[in-house]
């Protein structure tokens, strides 16, 4: 009769332990990626299902992204509190006056690349003259144009948009393509890497960093621990899912499905296989996370000459990352 | 020597035959079986080929159907003018007249309709309360940057578009015919694209066309676009999610990858597929559909083709074990029927060994070689029985016979007469006899030796009835010759044509005048030794064999000093005749010896030390010819 109760007593005392040790509420946050849920953002999948970010004090609601809305306009107009997106759209929207500080600097490379078939006669970049490209607009146009520019040659431009058919019915010779996304569903689509032609931007001097977490520079000077809370978390989801990469794809399975996006897990796992490849290369736990001045000066660069911006802002407006 | 199992004919018997035919059945059904499975694979995939090519031209010619829409609409535009009211009409109508077509629109270029509209898109589509419009192209759609409208565009030529789901994420599959209508630029260069027209249409058809394929009991049949997209497929998770090759790599299946690039790029096909698809092994048949390039493919697992001649050649095998079962039973049966009859001769044989010949082989009633042998071994047991009585015969015969002879050697007044015939038979044709001679004195003794010609049986009756008529004559009265010559006619009556004679040495030794008569009839002549001058003579004369002339008179011939010491030796030819095993004859020598060297014995002694010469000489060898002989030797000492 006894040990039932002091079960009980247990029980019903433990909540409220809880409460008068936890030193504030849960935070109520949002983050919203810059795509659809697939494995790109599987760090913030796993740290939210893992309870990562309950842990870290925040109440996490992740956001569903999409072509049709930009994830920095969605943070701009205060939809949601954190957002991920690329380096160099982000520091063209801080030239245009958005402000926006980068909180942590997920991609370290840059995935981008262009996928040409061998048979349109394109082996070398020399190749592409008199070539029709299908390229995406925006920033995504910034190291191409260099790239035709740097060797010299003059293709036809066609706008590419979220399908890979353009490519595939033979619209064009070249298409820009991410390594760890399009580039596989060319793939499943029948083509051999032996029938194509690839071309790593990174390869060729055009190497920048691509997602990166942010959010409004009002937000970060509000509650700055709030967001080191957020990008630590974020950052153990990251860990996770690299070293648990089964039971990641799964849950990113979930999240996609809720979606609707009809992908499958052969496609997740190639995703999130090349993510560990340009988040921590050549596994350097030490980079995760941070922005080196070097590679933002670097993307500068690419970016003055491609016409996007005239100055660079100061790393450390931009920056507010760990060292 | 008992028979173990393992070696009696029925267990050999039964083991190769079912041995055999084991082999014989396991050959027959294994090269049918695997031959029929050829056959069946074969037939399998002509009509599999003939199912996908037929329905894959079905659904071409659907295909073919709905590319004249479009293709109406762009001809009707070119040649025509139109205002946004015609225009709508016209879709209207093409939507109306084909049921087939689910939607039409015709999307302009930004100003190609009128200049500062930027976008025009009127489409009408089927809904359940009718025909319905709207402007295609809104806030939340762009369809600048659709497949629908982006690929003709760039491409400058209708195409088919990828299918997708009529609603986000499920509904209804569709996929777009996109037309492009071009017109000359201005200036005449280039064609520019001022619109595309685009019908779209549902696959529902086309999913229950490829589900009502009959393809057996697991069979089925899907569709792939030219991408290799699943686009309708039994499972319906994996439709416009995975693509054939997106299954290889999940499954790490990497021949499924090459089977779907080629059912992408060939005509038709028939491979085996592995398991993926079905979770167990199996075939596919392919068949490209020509106008959107996508393919067909027809799956059937293998045991499923097999089935059926898997469960004929169960029941096949299981008749053939029946089949060897009751070979077993029937086979082990005849053989053990055949083997019983020559048990039960073996055992008759056991008891005739044991001499019981009274045996009973009448329960073998059959009328093959083992019958034959059954017979033939109770006409020899038979025969055995009357060997046997027959041997009893003789040896009765014999009995009677050696009672003929003297039973024990003489010794008269000084005299020692001793005798011993062998025969080489149970009877035989030798004889000698001890008689008293005429009156019944006991000093007149007659000593007779003779030789029936042959032995056996023949001869000894003959024997026995010159014995009994010499003995009857002698005891008449009458000089020895004449006595011979009585007996002499009696015989010659006896022996008539029979060609049979007998030898005969008579001799009477008068026991008080030391006298010697004798007859020669034939026989070999006595011999003499004298020990004193160590020298041996003959007792000759002349006279043929008894049993031949009936008018021969015979001589009797004398000699009347038979002194001390002297030995007489009287002999059927047997004794000398007698052979080694060399084929060596004896010869009179070593007797002649023997006699010498025992001539101060006795009688007995001399016979038993000649016989033991004998059979010495003769060692194992069988005798040819009966051995009769007889001494006769003076020990009676003369008082001077």
């Amino acid at each position: 009769m006894r040990k039932p109760l002091i079960l009980l007593f247990l029980i019903l005392w433990f909540p409220s332990v809880n409460t008068v040790f936890a030193e504030t509420p849960l935070k109520k946050v949002s983050l919203i990626p810059q795509w659809i849920p697939q494995a790109s953002f599987a760090g913030y999948i796993v740290a939210l299902e893992k309870g990562f970010y309950l842990e870290a004090g925040i109440d996490l609601t992740l956001h569903e992204g999409g072509p049709d809305k930009s994830s920095f306009a969605q943070v701009s107009a205060g939809k949601a509190t954190f957002c991920s997106g690329w380096l160099a759209y982000a520091i063209a929207q801080r030239v245009s006056g958005l402000r926006v500080v980068n909180l942590a600097q997920i991609i370290q490379r840059s995935a981008l690349m262009l996928v040409a078939r061998k048979s349109s006669g394109i082996k070398r970049p020399k190749d592409f003259n008199g070539k029709i490209v299908g390229l995406w607009e925006g920033q995504w146009r910034v190291q191409p144009r260099i790239f035709f520019h740097k060797f010299d040659v003059k293709v036809r431009i066609v706008p590419a948009y979220t399908s890979m058919n353009l490519f595939l019915k033979g619209g064009v010779d070249a298409i820009t393509a991410m390594w760890y996304n399009e580039y596989h569903k060319i793939l499943n689509s029948g083509l051999n890497p032996d029938e194509l032609s690839l071309f790593f931007f990174s390869d060729f001097g055009l190497n920048m960093p691509e997602d990166g977490l942010y959010c409004m520079e009002e937000t970060f000077k509000a509650d700055p621990q709030l967001c080191a809370r957020f990008v630590q978390a974020s950052l153990k989801g990251w860990l996770y899912a690299f070293n648990h990469e089964d039971e990641t794809v799964e849950l990113v399975m979930k999240h996609a499905d809720a979606a609707h996006t009809g992908t499958n897990r052969a496609h997740q796992r190639w995703m999130l296989t090349h993510m560990k490849a340009l988040i921590m290369p050549e596994g350097d736990k030490n980079r995760l996370g941070k922005l080196r001045p070097e590679d933002y000066t670097h993307a500068g660069q690419l970016l003055k000459e491609s016409g996007m911006i005239d100055r660079l802002p100061r790393f450390d407006d931009f920056y507010v990352g760990s060292q | 020597m008992r028979l173990r199992f393992s070696n009696s004919i029925t267990f050999k018997m039964t083991l190769l035959v079912l041995g055999f035919t084991s082999l014989v059945f396991a050959l027959v059904l294994g090269y049918n079986y695997s031959y029929s499975r050829k056959i069946i694979l074969e037939e399998a995939e002509m009509k599999a080929r003939n199912l996908t090519l037929s329905v894959a031209n079905k659904i071409e010619q659907e295909f073919r159907a709905v590319t004249k829409v479009p293709q109406h609409l762009v001809s009707f535009l070119k040649t025509n003018d139109y205002n946004k009211m015609t225009l709508n009409r016209i879709i209207r109508e093409m939507v109306a007249d084909n049921p087939e077509v689910f939607g039409s629109v015709v999307g302009f270029e930004s100003n190609a309709f009128e200049k500062g509209l930027q976008s025009y898109s009127p489409y009408y589509y089927r809904t359940r309360n009718g025909i319905k419009y709207l402007q295609l192209g809104s806030a939340s759609y762009n369809y600048f940057q659709r497949d629908w409208y982006h690929l003709p565009k760039v491409l400058k030529e209708p195409l088919w578009i990828e299918p997708y789901f009529h609603r986000r994420g499920g509904g209804i599959i569709m996929t777009t015919y996109s037309f492009p209508l071009l017109e000359r630029a201005k200036d005449g260069a280039a064609t520019k694209v001022k619109a595309i027209v685009s019908a779209d249409i549902s696959l529902e058809w086309l999913t229950w066309l490829v589900a009502s394929m009959r393809l057996g009991r697991t069979g089925y049949g899907f569709i792939m676009s030219d991408i290799g997209t699943i686009v309708t497929h039994p499972r319906e998770e994996w439709i416009m999610r995975q693509s054939i090759f997106s299954l290889a790599e999940e499954y790490g299946d990497s021949r499924l990858r090459q089977i779907g690039r080629a059912m992408i790029r060939e005509e038709s096909g028939f491979v085996e597929l592995g398991s993926t698809l079905t979770g167990e092994d199996a075939f596919i048949a392919y068949a490209r559909i020509p106008s959107p390039g996508w393919s067909l493919g027809a799956v059937f697992p293998r045991s499923e083709i097999f089935e059926d001649v898997c469960v004929l050649y169960e029941r096949t095998v299981l008749l053939a074990g029946l089949g060897l079962v009751l070979l077993l039973i029937v086979s082990a049966l005849m053989a053990r029927s055949m083997a019983r009859p020559l048990l039960q001769m073996s055992e008759a044989t056991r008891r005739v060994v044991r001499g019981d010949l009274d045996i009973d082989l009448s329960g073998i009633r059959r009328k093959d070689e083992v019958g034959q042998l059954a017979q033939a071994f109770a006409r020899m047991v038979a025969g055995l029985q009357e060997r046997e009585r027959m041997q009893q015969s003789l040896n009765l015969a014999k009995e009677v016979q050696q009672n003929l002879l003297p039973k024990s050697n003489l010794k008269v007044n000084g005299f020692d007469i001793a005798g011993k015939s062998v025969y080489c038979d149970e009877t035989g044709g030798d004889y000698y006899d001890f008689i008293s001679i005429g009156d019944n004195d006991k000093q007149k003794i007659g000593v007779a030796i003779g030789d029936v010609s042959g032995h056996g049986i023949s001869s000894a009756l003959l024997m026995a009835t010159v014995r009994s008529s010499l003995r009857q004559r002698a005891s008449l009265t009458g000089n020895i010759a004449k006595i011979i010559s009585d007996v002499n006619r009696q015989l010659v009556q006896d022996v008539e044509d029979s060609g049979q004679f007998m030898t005969m040495f008579f001799l009477a030794l008068d026991t008080a005048t030391r006298q010697l008569e004798w007859v020669r009839a034939g026989h070999d002549p006595g011999i003499v030794y004298d020990p004193g001058s160590d020298s041996f003579s003959e007792l000759g004369g002349s006279g043929i064999a008894l049993g031949v002339d009936a008018e021969w008179v015979y001589e009797d011939n004398k000699k009347t000093d038979f002194s001390n010491g002297q030995i007489i030796f009287l002999s059927t030819d047997g004794v000398w005749e007698a052979r080694n095993k060399k084929g060596e004859m004896l010869g009179k020598k070593p007797i002649l010896n023997a006699i010498r060297q025992n001539s101060s014995s006795d009688a007995t002694q001399i016979i038993d030390a000649i016989f033991d010469i004998l059979n010495k000489f003769i060692g194992e060898v069988k005798i040819e010819d009966d051995i009769t002989s007889v001494v006769i030797k003076n020990n009676k000492f003369e008082k001077l």
